[in-house]
C-alpha cells in the first residue's frame, strides 16, 4: 500500500485508495480529516498536530510552524530547550512520520512507501529536501508530486473522456501555484506552471497583523513584535478574523499585551485593501502562465480553485475580474490534493491497483535548467538548457570546450532559474567531471536531465569519440548529504511522536 | 579570516568562557529561530540574516582553539610576545579601521615620572618626558595610535626607560589590546619594580579586560593590587580600588570598612593625588548600603516581587537604605533607593501575621479556654478538647512564612516560558 501525503505549509492530509478504488481522507488519531503542520517540543519530545498549534499560544519559543517556508534553507535549524537542533528535513520528518503512524494507526498495517506532494513551483533543492525528509521519516518516497497535479488527477477521473482546458489556481498556507492543463479521464498533460514560492495564507494573516501592530503602536506604544506571546496570540487571532470575514462582512477582537488592550474591528473591504499588493502578484503569475501556455482566458474552460485561501471572496473575485471566469469550488480545496496523491499511488502500485481509470500523466518543469559557462570574455553567465515547461522526464545535452591546455577537469554548476546572471539564478550544486589533461579545445557533451520527480541528473559524453562517461554525482550544497540522511534516518527510528 | 565581529552582531559578550558562550549564542539561536515567521517582511528578512550570522559563528566560537584564534584576530592583530625588553623595537601598527577599539572610561593610571615632575618642576623636560606627555595627552582624546606613534618614538631614543612601557600599555590598551597592554606594563615592572603605581595599573588593566570573565578578572587584579598596597599601603586610590574589588566579591562589610576610613580621613589636599574625587567615594559608599540592604529582601523572579519574610529583615534593610540616602550624590540611584524605602515604609506597617508572636498570645487563651470546659467534671469530652486544643496550638508555634508581595513595576505577563523583558 502507498499513501499519498499532502506535506503542506500549515495543515497536512494523508489519503488512500480503498478496496473499491475510491480515494479517502485518512482521518488523525484526533478525528480531523487535516492535521495542522505544527510541532511542539516537550523537552527533546515532539508533539504534532493541533495539541501543538493550541499549545502554541502559551510556549511560542517551542514551537515550529511553516516548516515548509525553510525547506531547502541550509542556514535554518531549530534548536529546542533541550539543546538539539532539527534541519528543516528533519522538522518535516517529524510531521510525516506522524501521518504515517496516523495512517498506520487508521488502516491497521505498517506502512513504508508514499507519494509527498510538493508546489509547483518548489524547485530542484526544495523537491529533494521533501524526499530526504520522507526518508529520514522512514518512508520510501516512490513521487514527488506538483500539488495542482495532484488536484487534477483527483478532479481528472471525474470527468469525460474529452480534453479539457483548465487552469488550477492553488493558494495555500504558504505557497502560491498557477498550472495550466489539459484534462481528460484518459490523460493529464500540464502546459505550463507558475507561481510564488512565499505567498498564502500565511502572508494574508501577516497584512492583518501588521495591520493590528500599527495600531497598537499608535494607541498604547507597545511593540507587539517585541512581545512573543501577544504575537502569537494574534497570529491565532488574525487567522481566526481571516476567516471570518469570508463569511461576514465584518469582524473584530480584542488584543491585550502588558496590560493594554485593544479592540480591532475589520470589515471586508479594509481586508481586501490589506491584501490588495498580494492579490497583484496572483495576477501577475496568472498572466504570464497563461502566456507561456499560448493561450488565451478564453481557451480556458474552468479555473479549479484549490487551497484553504481561495475561500477569500476577495480571491475568487480578483480572478474573475482578471479572467472573465467564475472560479469553480468544485474541489474540496484542503483534501483534493492528498486525494490525489493517494491517487498518484494507487497508478504507481501497477500489480494491484484498484482504479478504474487510470489516466497517463505528462507534467513539467517549472524552473529552467541550467549550468554556469563562461563566454567569450572569460565572464560567468548561466546558460539555459532546459527551458521551462518543459515536459518531464526530459533530457538536453549541449557541447561545452575546454578553455585550457591539459585541463584535467570540468566542473559544471548547475543551476535553476531564468536569469543569464549567476547571481540571480539557484545554485543547485556542483558536478566535477575528470579529464585525462586534453589539449585545449576538447570537446564534452553533456547531458542534464530532469526524472519524473523533477530533480536533476547530469551524464558526460566524449563527443569526438563518444565515450559515455557515466552519470556525475551532483554536490548539493544545499541538501543533506547521504551518510547525513542514513544517519538521521537511524535517529529517527525510534522516536515517538505525541 | 572572516572580518565580522560576531560578539557585536549577535550582542555576545566576548570575555564569557567558552561553555557560556555556547549557552548565550544558544538563547540567540532560539530568540531568533521564531522570529524567521515575523509578520512584516523586514523583520523575516532580518531574522533570517541574524541565523546565518549564527550559523557561521558557530563553528568558529565554539572550537576554544578557533575561537582563540578569532578573537585575537579581532582584537589583537599584532603579536608580538616573546621579545626581550632590551632589544625592543617594537612597533605597533594600527589596527584597520574595521576594529572599532574597546572604549574604556576614563582611567587615571600612573606613570613614575609623575611622582617626579613635582620634585623637579622647574627643570627641562627630557626629549623622552616630552614624548610621552604629548602621547598621554593623544590617550586623554582617545586618539590611541596616534599616542603609539609618539611612545614608538620615544623608544628610538631609549629603550630602557619603564615610563614609556607604561605609557604603551595604556594606549594599547584604548585599542582593545589589553593582552599586549599587560606584557608592555609587566616589562615596566621589570624595568622598574619599586613604583608601586605600575602594580596598580596592573590592577586596573585586568578589572577591564575584555577577554577574561568576571572572576579571573578579579582575581589577578587582586593580586596585583595586594602588591601595590605591599608597596604604598596608605594610597587612597589603592584602597579605594581593594574595596570595589571587595564589593565585587560581594565582600560588603570590608569594603565599607575601607570606604568609611577613607571618607573620615579625608582632605582636599589628598584629594588631588586621588583618582577618584569625593563624589565617587560618596556614590561607592552609597551602592554598597544600598546592596546590603536589598540582601534582606527577597526577590521572587517569577512574580517579579520584592518582599520580607521577617520584620528584623525591614528594620536592616531601612537602615541601610537610610544610609545610603545619606551619601548618595547621583541621581540615578538615589531614585533607586528612594523606591527601596518606599516599599520598605510600606512593608513596616504591615502586621507579620505567621510570626511566633501572635501564636504565643494564642496558648494562655487556649489554657483559659480549656481550663473552663475542663472545670466542672474531668470527662472524656474534656480531655479529647483539650488535646485538639494543645494540637493546634503546637501547630501555631511552626513558624509559617507568610510574605507581603510588593510589585515593583506591573507584573510579567506569568508564563513558563516567558523570556520578554519585564
Amino acid at each position: 500500500m502507498i499513501i499519498g501525503i499532502d506535506l503542506g505549509t500549515t495543515f497536512s492530509a494523508v489519503a488512500y485508495v480503498d478496496k473499491d478504488g475510491i480515494p479517502a481522507i485518512i482521518p488523525n488519531r484526533e478525528g480531523e480529516r487535516t492535521s495542522p503542520s505544527v510541532i511542539l517540543f516537550e523537552q527533546s519530545v515532539p508533539v504534532v498536530g493541533s495539541r501543538a498549534k493550541d499549545e502554541a499560544l502559551n510556549d511560542p519559543l517551542n514551537v515550529v510552524q511553516f516548516v515548509k517556508r525553510q525547506i531547502g534553507n541550509t542556514s535554518y535549524s531549530f534548536l529546542n530547550e533541550a539543546g538539539e537542533t532539527y534541519s528543516p528535513e528533519e522538522l518535516s520528518a517529524i510531521i510525516l512520520k506522524r501521518l504515517k503512524q496516523d495512517a498506520e494507526d487508521h488502516l491497521g498495517f505498517p506502512i513504508h512507501h508514499a507519494v509527498i506532494t510538493v508546489p509547483a513551483y518548489f524547485d530542484d533543492v526544495q523537491r529533494k529536501a521533501t524526499k530526504d525528509a520522507g526518508k529520514i521519516a522512514g518512508l520510501n518516497v516512490v513521487k514527488i508530486l506538483n500539488e495542482p497535479t495532484a488536484a487534477a488527477l483527483a478532479y481528472g477521473i471525474s470527468q469525460q473522456s474529452e480534453d479539457q482546458d483548465v487552469m488550477v489556481f492553488d493558494l495555500g498556507g504558504g505557497t502560491f501555484d498557477v498550472t495550466i492543463m489539459s484534462i481528460s479521464n484518459q490523460e493529464i498533460i500540464i502546459k505550463a506552471t507558475g507561481g510564488d514560492r512565499n505567498l498564502g495564507g500565511f502572508d494574508f494573516d501577516n497584512k492583518i497583523i501588521e495591520y493590528v501592530h500599527n495600531q497598537f503602536l499608535q494607541t498604547h506604544q507597545i511593540d507587539l513584535y517585541d512581545d512573543p506571546i501577544a504575537l502569537q496570540q494574534l497570529r491565532e487571532m488574525a487567522e481566526e478574523c481571516k476567516k471570518s470575514l469570508s463569511i461576514y462582512p465584518e469582524s473584530s477582537f480584542m488584543l491585550s499585551s502588558q496590560g493594554k488592550t485593544l479592540r480591532v474591528a475589520l470589515t471586508r473591504d479594509m481586508f481586501v485593501e490589506m491584501i490588495r499588493p498580494l492579490l497583484n502578484r496572483t495576477s501577475i503569475v496568472m498572466r504570464n502562465v497563461l502566456q507561456d501556455s499560448g493561450m488565451e482566458w478564453a481557451d480556458l474552460e474552468k479555473i479549479l480553485l484549490v487551497g484553504g485561501s481561495t475561500r477569500i471572496p476577495a480571491i475568487r473575485e480578483w480572478i474573475q475580474e482578471a479572467s472573465g471566469i467564475v472560479p469553480s469550488d468544485e474541489l474540496h480545496p484542503d483534501e483534493v490534493v492528498a486525494l490525489g496523491a493517494a491517487i498518484q499511488a494507487d497508478l504507481l502500485n501497477e500489480k494491484q491497483s484498484r482504479m478504474m481509470l487510470r489516466p497517463a500523466v505528462v507534467d513539467v518543469n517549472s524552473h529552467s535548467l541550467g549550468i554556469i559557462s563562461l563566454d567569450p570574455q572569460h565572464r560567468e553567465q548561466n546558460s539555459i538548457i532546459l527551458p521551462r515547461n518543459t515536459p518531464i522526464p526530459a533530457k538536453k545535452s549541449d557541447v561545452f570546450i575546454t578553455m585550457d591546455d591539459r585541463q584535467d577537469n570540468v566542473s559544471i554548476v548547475v543551476t535553476e532559474g531564468e536569469d543569464e546572471d549567476p547571481n540571480y539564478v539557484r545554485v543547485i550544486g556542483q558536478s566535477t567531471i575528470q579529464l585525462d589533461r586534453p589539449p585545449k579545445g576538447y570537446e564534452i557533451r553533456v547531458t542534464l536531465s530532469y526524472d519524473a520527480d523533477g530533480i536533476v541528473h547530469i551524464n558526460a559524453q566524449d563527443e569526438r569519440t563518444g565515450k559515455d562517461m557515466g552519470e556525475f554525482m551532483i554536490d548539493r550544497k544545499s541538501n543533506l548529504s547521504e551518510p547525513a540522511i542514513v544517519d538521521k534516518t537511524k535517529r529517527f527510528t525510534d522516536l515517538t511522536i505525541n | 579570516m572572516s572580518s565580522t565581529n560576531f560578539y557585536k552582531e549577535l550582542e555576545l559578550d566576548p570575555t564569557l568562557p567558552d561553555q557560556e558562550l555556547d549557552r548565550s549564542l544558544k538563547d540567540v539561536h532560539r530568540k531568533w529561530q521564531t522570529r524567521i515567521n515575523a509578520p512584516s517582511l523586514e523583520r523575516r528578512q532580518e531574522a533570517e540574516r541574524m541565523i546565518q550570522l549564527i550559523e557561521a559563528a558557530k563553528p568558529v566560537l565554539l572550537d576554544p582553539s578557533k575561537r582563540k584564534q578569532y578573537d585575537a584576530s579581532m582584537l589583537v592583530p599584532q603579536t608580538v610576545a616573546g621579545q626581550s625588553p632590551v632589544e625592543s623595537s617594537v612597533t605597533y601598527e594600527v589596527l584597520s579601521e574595521g576594529t572599532a577599539p574597546i572604549a574604556q572610561q576614563e582611567t587615571n593610571y600612573r606613570t613614575a615620572y609623575q611622582a617626579d615632575e613635582q620634585d623637579e618642576e622647574d627643570e627641562p623636560l627630557t626629549p623622552i618626558e616630552a614624548l610621552l606627555e604629548q602621547a598621554e595627552e593623544y590617550i586623554d582624546n582617545e586618539r590611541y595610535y596616534e599616542a603609539i606613534k609618539k611612545v614608538n618614538e620615544a623608544i628610538a631614543i631609549d629603550s630602557s626607560d619603564d615610563n614609556i612601557y607604561s605609557v604603551l600599555a595604556w594606549a594599547l590598551h584604548g585599542t582593545g589590546q589589553t593582552a599586549n597592554a599587560i606584557l608592555e606594563m609587566e616589562r615596566a615592572i621589570e624595568l622598574n619594580p619599586y613604583f608601586s603605581g605600575y602594580y596598580y595599573n596592573m590592577a586596573l588593566l585586568y578589572n577591564e579586560h575584555p577577554i577574561l570573565n568576571d572572576e579571573e578578572c578579579l582575581r589577578s587584579g587582586q593580586k596585583w593590587l595586594s602588591e601595590a598596597l605591599r608597596r604604598d599601603p596608605e594610597d587612597f586610590s589603592y584602597r579605594y580600588h581593594l574595596a570595589y574589588l571587595h564589593r565585587r566579591n560581594d565582600k560588603y562589610g570590608e569594603a565599607l570598612s575601607i570606604l568609611e576610613d577613607i571618607y573620615r580621613n579625608w582632605t582636599d589636599e589628598q584629594a588631588e593625588d586621588c583618582d577618584f574625587g569625593f563624589i565617587d567615594l560618596k556614590n561607592e559608599m552609597a551602592l554598597i548600603h544600598y546592596k546590603l540592604g536589598q540582601k534582606y529582601a527577597k526577590y521572587n523572579k517569577k512574580a517579579n516581587v520584592d518582599y520580607y519574610i521577617r520584620k528584623e529583615d525591614v528594620d536592616q534593610a531601612f537602615y541601610h537604605q537610610i544610609q545610603a540616602l545619606k551619601y548618595v550624590v547621583d541621581s540615578e540611584q538615589r531614585s533607586k533607593i528612594d523606591l527601596a524605602i518606599r516599599y520598605i515604609e510600606k512593608s513596616k506597617q504591615r502586621v507579620f501575621f505567621g510570626s511566633r508572636f501572635s501564636s504565643n498570645i494564642k496558648i494562655p487563651i487556649f489554657l483559659i479556654v480549656f481550663s473552663i470546659i475542663a472545670q466542672p467534671n474531668f470527662n472524656n469530652v474534656g480531655y479529647f478538647g483539650a488535646a485538639i486544643l494543645i494540637l493546634s496550638a503546637i501547630l501555631n508555634y511552626i513558624p509559617r512564612w507568610k510574605y507581603d508581595q510588593i510589585h515593583y513595576k506591573e507584573p510579567c505577563k506569568k508564563h513558563r516560558n516567558c523570556r520578554c523583558s519585564c
